[in-house]
């Protein structure tokens, strides 16, 4: 109960949460990016967390139930394994562990330049667009209009 | 203004409707009252002039006020609700958070009772309303493309917001279960319009974005009598997962190789893909049961053209 009312996550639970974080989002050498459990990325985590504190703690707290408190010593297969199976049907504690850990993630900027992007905000540089490919309308412009015409009676007249 | 000054019209309310009521009263030289619940947004409060911008979709920028919480927000209570709470308590509006989409209603809509046997008609129609659809859309200035068979002739003054690798995808998958799609209007300026710089990203939006254009029109709509400002409109990079997949485009197919992500495994493990399946569960949206349609449609998305 006491664990409860603090205002942040305590250590272990930080630990925790590295552990499944780096699972989620391993590090990947090849393309440069860094994993969701670097020092940096987690710590942005857990100042991230806010008014997600209480969903997190019964992510956190789920996930070690389900493995009997041994995350930590799991292989990486049994890790992923194991947090496949509890997010399919985690409903709002896995949602926010998701999007703290993600959105923390993706503001990195190791991680934005890794994948293309300018370390910055959108705001006032902006990006641009690509128009891509309108001819994939063609097929739709070729349909009859089927929008119910409100003026036409069953019968066909107007 | 005095506490007991009266007033000839009273508007409650600076969002959409509210404050193009005000503005189109303006002239008539009446004397006009409209309360907002809420202050004057400043554009460096926004999101998008931070690293943080997607997190604060969540919190200070979240559209639920349950949520959200600051301080001109007070609870609401949607739990017996399909249709959850979506607002914004500001100058503005919910204008301030509505991501610029901007359909209209059908003429069908009009007429549900003697149509579908449902409820009652309207007491005017769509086409009474026609010429002002088309006038709004000039004033707001939208943009959009014409030749939608799913609903009217219509006819946005600007051209439509670029599909991007996102839309790309969407329509090839679209086009692939036979579904009907078209690009949205959007109250985004995409060219120069009238004395306003067009946005310098056009993307799907979401909460929190830089007004620029949507918002920004409110406040100039109440401001009567000021100038339209002239300012650079700007978004944010748009829903998370069309901008995870927009980051991930350069390197999708060694992503997918390569990285391992303990999300669903799904359809190919692809990161925005699952990102977009399990961001909002149903259970989250208050949707008591799901069609086959969305997974019929992220079968389609996966497949390759």
């Amino acid at each position: 109960m006491a664990a409860a009312l603090e205002p942040r996550l305590s250590d272990v639970e930080i630990n925790d949460l590295g552990k499944i974080a780096g699972t989620m989002v391993p590090e990947d050498t090849a393309l440069g990016m860094p994993g969701a459990d670097d020092p940096a990325i987690l710590d942005d985590i857990v100042k991230s967390i806010g008014r997600d504190l209480p969903l997190v703690r019964e992510a956190l707290a789920a996930i070690a139930a389900k493995s009997g408190g041994a995350f930590a010593g799991m292989d990486r297969g049994a890790r992923e394994a194991l947090i496949n199976e509890w997010y399919a049907g985690g409903g709002m504690p896995a949602v926010a562990l998701g999007r703290v850990i993600v959105g923390a993630y993706y503001r990195d900027d190791r991680v934005l330049v890794a994948i293309g992007h300018e370390a910055r905000a959108p705001f006032p540089k902006g990006y641009i667009l690509e128009q891509g490919d309108w001819s994939l309308l063609d097929a739709v412009r070729k349909r009859q209009p089927f929008w119910r015409d409100d003026r036409v009676t069953p019968a066909g007249e107007r | 203004m005095a506490g007991n000054e009266k007033v000839d019209v009273l508007i409650i309310g600076s969002g959409a409707s509210g404050a193009a009521v005000a503005w189109s009263l303006a002239e008539t030289k009446m004397r006009i009252l409209c309360l907002e619940q809420g202050d004057w947004m400043k554009p460096t409060d926004f999101p998008s002039n931070g690293r943080d911008w997607e997190a604060r979709r969540y919190t200070d920028f979240e559209i639920s006020p349950n949520r959200r919480g600051r301080d001109t927000d007070y609870p609401i209570n949607d739990d017996n609700s399909l249709m959850k709470i979506a607002n914004f308590n500001g100058v503005g509006g919910g204008t301030i958070i509505y991501t610029a989409h901007w359909p209209r209603m059908h003429p069908s809509d009009f007429k549900v009772k003697s149509l579908d046997g449902v409820a009652d008609d309207w007491p005017v129609d769509y086409w009474a309303l026609e010429t002002f659809y088309e006038e709004n859309d000039r004033m707001m200035g939208v943009s959009g493309l014409a030749g939608d068979p799913g609903v009217p002739p219509r006819h946005p003054p600007m051209p439509p917001i670029g599909l991007g690798k996102t839309g790309t995808r969407y329509g090839q998958a679209m086009n692939r279960l036979g579904w009907h799609w078209w690009p949205s209007d959007s109250s985004i300026a995409t060219t120069d319009y009238e004395g306003r710089a067009r946005l310098h990203q056009s993307r799907p939006l979401h909460a929190g974005l830089r007004p620029g254009r949507q918002g920004q029109h409110r406040h100039h709509l109440l401001a009567a009598g000021h100038p339209r400002r002239r300012r650079a409109a700007h978004a944010l990079p748009g829903a998370r997962d069309h901008d995870r997949r927009e980051r991930h485009g350069r390197r999708r197919d060694l992503l997918r190789r390569r990285r391992r992500r303990a999300f669903p495994a799904g359809r190919g493990g692809d990161p925005g893909l699952q990102r977009r399946r399990h961001a909002a569960p149903a259970a989250e949206l208050g949707l008591g049961q799901v069609s086959e349609r969305p997974r019929q449609f992220v079968a389609a998305w996966s497949a390759r053209t």
